[in-house]
C-alpha cells in the first residue's frame, strides 16, 4: 500500500504551462517590487499617508489662523478686527473700555468680515453713537495695497448711507506703530492729522476721545470735496480711500 | 534635508529591496518545490484555476517573505505549511466555496493506472487534514513529530489521525497500508 501510494503521487507533477505561468507572474511582480513590496505597504506608504494628512492639517491650520488684514473700526469703541486670508474674523482686539465691552457682546468670531461688519454696525451702542453724529471711522489695513482696497470696496457695500462714516486704508507699518502706541489704526491716523496742527499734542490726549472730538481739535472741515472730511486720505503713503465724509463740525 | 538624512533614506530603500528575493531565486523555488505544491493542490482542489491561484499566491509570497532559511528541510517545510494553508483560505473563501460549477471540477491531467486512480479517490475521500497527513507521511516520508513540528499540531493528533486515515484507506483499498 505504502508503494502504491508513492507511485501515484510520483505520476503527479507540476504542468510545464503552470511553471511559467507563475514563474510569468512572479517576474511581473518582481519588476513593480518598487509598487508592491511589503516593506512600502507595511510602513512607508502608511507613515508617508500620515506625514501628508499632517502637514496638510498643519498647513491648513497656519493658513487659516494666519492674520492677513486687519479692519480697525473706530467711532468711541475703538476695537480692530483681525481677518484671515479666507475673510474671516479670526479675534477682536479692543483699544478702550467701550471697544472691550463691545468686543465681549459680539459673537463674530469666525464670521466672515462683511456679515460681522452688519453686526456691528446693528449694534445699539454703535447705532446710537452714530444717531448723535460721532464719526465712524473704519480703516482697512491689508497685506498690499490692492488687497486692502478690495477689502474696503466690500465693506462700503454694507456700511450705512450715513454722512458721518469714513473710511481709508493703510499698511502694516503704520498698524505696528499704532499698537507700540495703544491705539487702533484709524486713532492712530487721526491722532497723527492732529498733530499736524498742534505739535504738543500726546497719545494720551487722544485716548480717551471720540473721533469727533478729535476731528474736532483739527479743526478739518469736512465740507467741501477739495478739502474732504477729516482730511485723512491726504497722506500719499497711505493710498487713502475715502468712502464717506463727515457733516462738519457742530 | 541634508546630505546624511538622504544617504540613511536611499539605505532604508535599499534595506527594503534587499528584503525581497530576486526572480533567480523564484525560479529556482518553483522548479524545486512545485511539484510537492501540486500534490498538496491535487489532493485539496478540485480545478485547476485554484491550483494557478494556490501558485501564484505560495510563490509570491516566498518572495516577499523576509524568512531567512536556516537549511533546506526548513524551506521545504515552509513551502508545505504555506500550500497547505493557502488551500484551506481558499476552501474557505465564502464565495468560493459557492461558485466552483460542477463542470469546472478538474479531470485528472495525469496518466494515472486504475489503481492509481483508485489510490488517488481513496486520498481524496479522506477529511482534508487526514490528506495532509497521509501525503506527508507515507509520501514525503515525514515522522510524526515532524508532520506534528510542520503542521504545529500535538504529536498525538498526528498518531491518531494516522491510524484513523490508515483505518480508513484499508477499507477502500483493502490490505495493510504499512506493507
Amino acid at each position: 500500500m505504502n508503494d502504491r501510494i508513492k507511485e501515484t503521487f510520483d505520476k503527479i507533477s507540476a504542468e510545464t504551462a503552470l511553471k511559467n505561468e507563475t514563474k510569468a507572474f512572479i517576474a511581473k511582480k518582481i519588476n513593480q517590487k518598487n509598487a508592491f513590496h511589503p516593506f512600502l505597504y507595511q510602513h512607508i506608504v502608511p507613515v508617508m499617508a500620515c506625514f501628508v494628512f499632517l502637514l496638510t492639517g498643519f498647513y491648513g491650520y497656519r493658513v487659516y489662523f494666519t492674520q492677513a488684514s486687519i479692519i480697525s473700526i473706530d467711532i468711541n469703541p475703538s476695537f480692530e478686527l483681525n481677518i484671515n486670508q479666507f475673510g474671516k474674523v479670526l479675534s477682536i482686539d479692543s483699544y478702550n473700555d467701550d471697544g472691550t465691552q463691545l468686543a465681549n457682546s459680539l459673537k463674530i468670531r469666525y464670521m466672515d468680515y462683511t456679515d460681522a461688519l452688519d453686526k456691528i454696525l446693528e449694534d445699539e451702542s454703535i447705532a446710537a453713537y452714530l444717531s448723535q453724529d460721532e464719526l465712524l471711522t473704519i480703516s482697512v489695513v491689508g497685506q498690499s495695497e490692492e488687497k486692502s482696497r478690495k477689502i474696503l470696496e466690500n465693506i462700503e457695500v454694507h456700511i450705512p448711507e450715513q454722512h458721518n462714516v469714513c473710511c481709508h486704508t493703510s499698511n502694516f507699518e503704520e498698524a505696528d506703530k499704532a499698537h507700540c502706541a495703544g491705539l487702533s489704526v484709524g486713532k492712530y491716523r487721526a491722532f497723527l492729522e492732529l498733530q499736524k496742527v498742534n505739535p504738543n499734542v500726546t497719545i494720551d490726549d487722544v485716548k480717551g476721545l471720540t473721533m469727533r472730538q478729535i476731528q474736532e481739535l483739527t479743526g478739518i472741515s469736512g465740507e467741501t470735496e477739495d478739502n474732504p472730511s477729516v482730511g485723512h486720505d491726504s497722506g500719499e503713503n497711505r493710498g487713502g480711500h475715502r468712502h464717506r465724509h463727515g457733516a462738519g463740525m457742530n | 534635508m541634508d546630505a546624511a538624512e538622504a544617504a540613511d533614506g536611499e539605505a532604508a530603500e535599499d534595506k527594503a529591496r534587499e528584503l525581497m528575493r530576486s526572480e533567480q531565486e523564484a525560479n529556482r523555488a518553483i522548479e524545486q518545490y512545485s511539484d510537492m505544491v501540486r500534490r498538496l493542490c491535487m489532493i485539496h482542489l478540485k480545478n485547476y484555476h485554484d491550483t494557478q491561484d494556490i501558485f501564484q499566491t505560495v510563490f509570491l509570497k516566498y518572495v516577499l517573505s523576509s524568512v531567512v532559511f536556516e537549511s533546506q528541510a526548513h524551506e521545504k517545510a515552509w513551502f508545505i505549511r504555506v500550500t497547505i494553508n493557502a488551500c484551506k483560505d481558499l476552501l474557505k473563501d465564502f464565495f468560493h466555496t459557492r461558485i466552483v460549477a460542477i463542470d469546472e471540477v478538474e479531470e485528472c491531467p495525469y496518466t494515472l493506472s486504475q489503481d492509481n486512480k483508485s489510490v488517488l479517490e481513496a486520498v481524496q475521500s479522506l477529511p482534508p487534514k487526514y490528506r495532509n497527513i497521509v501525503y506527508l507521511h507515507y509520501y514525503e516520508g515525514y515522522t510524526a513529530p515532524e508532520i506534528g513540528k510542520i503542521l504545529g499540531k500535538n504529536v498525538n493528533t498526528i498518531y491518531t489521525c494516522l491510524t484513523r486515515s490508515r483505518k480508513l484507506l484499508r477499507e477502500k483499498l483493502g490490505g495493510d497500508i504499512d506493507e
